[in-house]
């Protein structure tokens, strides 16, 4: 650590501080342009018109103007309604839908009428299946390849431990295999819910690599949600410790007030300078900025 | 020569915007690029640019209220 430049004071924030600077005025770094056009619109039909979710809708993500218009997207499988309550998460949560077995035909109609290189698959939490949604990730990823020839990239829930998932999903050979932690573990269970345990997301990303170690694997903190800078860098650790090759932090925004406050909103400067220490720690690639998604940019990442 | 400041199309599926904040007042010269104003809709915040050089001189809309895409939100004056 003596070789990473000084870091940017984080100071430890109070619950009361916490409670009073809840949905603190957006600083400027985190406004967008306002997009010239409606390029986007093209990415946005197509979606519609093969009935097709996508994480970027449904989490309200703030790159997906950017991302639409230059014809790409996060597709989100399984259905638009989540089986966790995760507390920073816009998904719907409630009864899920009934799996829909022509989603991968349609999935791979969209990849190649966007011309995707890179396609990213994602899906709501589906512990109400037996294998979580692991078959279908499966199908999916092999509709994909077979239609397009793109590399293709999985984000996955972590499937609740369930026996053979990870190995289905591992059997389709993606590119990449992302599963985020999303934050530090004395918040794990604050900001993921009961159900989720950050020792099994160390796990799924460990056997990932175990199973087939030409898979890139990758992960993803959000920041701001009340972690200080060592339990960040401890975390990165144990990521490289399982052998997690791509990393991206970015910036938690409150998608309601419903859900959980932003705490702080860390300048540019200071993703410049944990990006540089995860750099230093081994990670073949990072992305770190306030705007990264965990699927933001992937296939440059990926390549 | 009047120049209408108008709510774009964030390209989010949405067809309205919430009016965040004033970012000039009412009668101040503007330059055409000057911020004039915050939209936010989702988690999208944009500050909304100067259409021309020249005064401020009419806001339509007012902070908190929902506005339409395509809805005149003020009016910058030009000389010319």
């Amino acid at each position: 650590m003596s070789q990473l430049p000084a870091p940017v004071s984080l100071p430890i924030i109070t619950p009361e501080e916490v409670s009073r600077e809840a949905a603190p005025r957006l600083p400027r770094w985190l406004k967008r342009n306002v997009p010239k056009g409606n390029s986007n619109h093209f990415t946005a039909n197509l979606l519609e018109e093969l009935r097709l979710e996508t994480v970027c809708d449904n989490a309200k993500c703030p790159n997906r103007m950017e991302c639409y218009s230059q014809k790409t997207a996060t597709f989100m499988i399984l259905g638009n309604v989540c089986t966790r309550p995760c507390g920073f998460c816009a998904v719907a949560k409630g009864k899920t839908q009934q799996v829909e077995l022509d989603e991968p035909d349609r999935l791979a109609e969209a990849s190649a009428r966007l011309g995707l290189a890179h396609v990213v698959i994602t899906s709501v939490t589906r512990d109400d299946l037996d294998d979580g949604g692991a078959e279908h990730f499966y199908r999916c990823v092999l509709a994909v390849r077979e239609r397009t020839g793109a590399a293709v990239e999985v984000l996955t829930p972590d499937f609740l431990g369930k026996p053979g998932a990870i190995e289905r999903v591992v059997a389709s050979r993606p590119e990449v295999f992302n599963h985020n932690t999303e934050t530090v573990p004395r918040l794990y269970r604050e900001v993921r819910g009961r159900k989720s345990d950050y020792r099994w997301t160390l796990e799924l990303l460990r056997r990932v690599k175990e199973l087939d170690p030409t898979i890139k694997t990758k992960s993803g903190l959000m920041l701001g949600l009340g972690e200080l800078r060592d339990e960040v860098l401890d975390t990165l650790a144990d990521l490289r410790d399982v052998g997690c090759d791509l990393l991206t932090l970015g910036q938690y925004l409150q998608p309601s007030p419903e859900h959980l406050p932003v705490v702080r909103y860390l300048p540019p400067e200071e993703f410049d300078e944990l990006g540089l220490a995860a750099r230093r720690m081994g990670f073949a690639q990072v992305a770190s900025g306030p705007f990264v998604r965990s699927s933001y940019h992937a296939r440059e990442m990926a390549e | 020569m009047r120049h209408n400041l108008v709510v774009p199309d964030l390209g989010l599926g949405s067809r309205h915007v919430t009016l965040s904040l004033w970012l000039v007042e009412l009668g101040a010269e503007v330059t055409e690029g000057d911020r004039l104003v915050e939209l936010s809709a989702d988690s999208v915040t944009v500050d909304l640019p100067a259409p021309a050089s020249g005064r401020f001189v009419e806001s339509l809309a007012v902070e908190d209220e929902e506005i339409a895409v395509g809805q005149v939100l003020g009016v910058v004056e030009s000389d010319d």
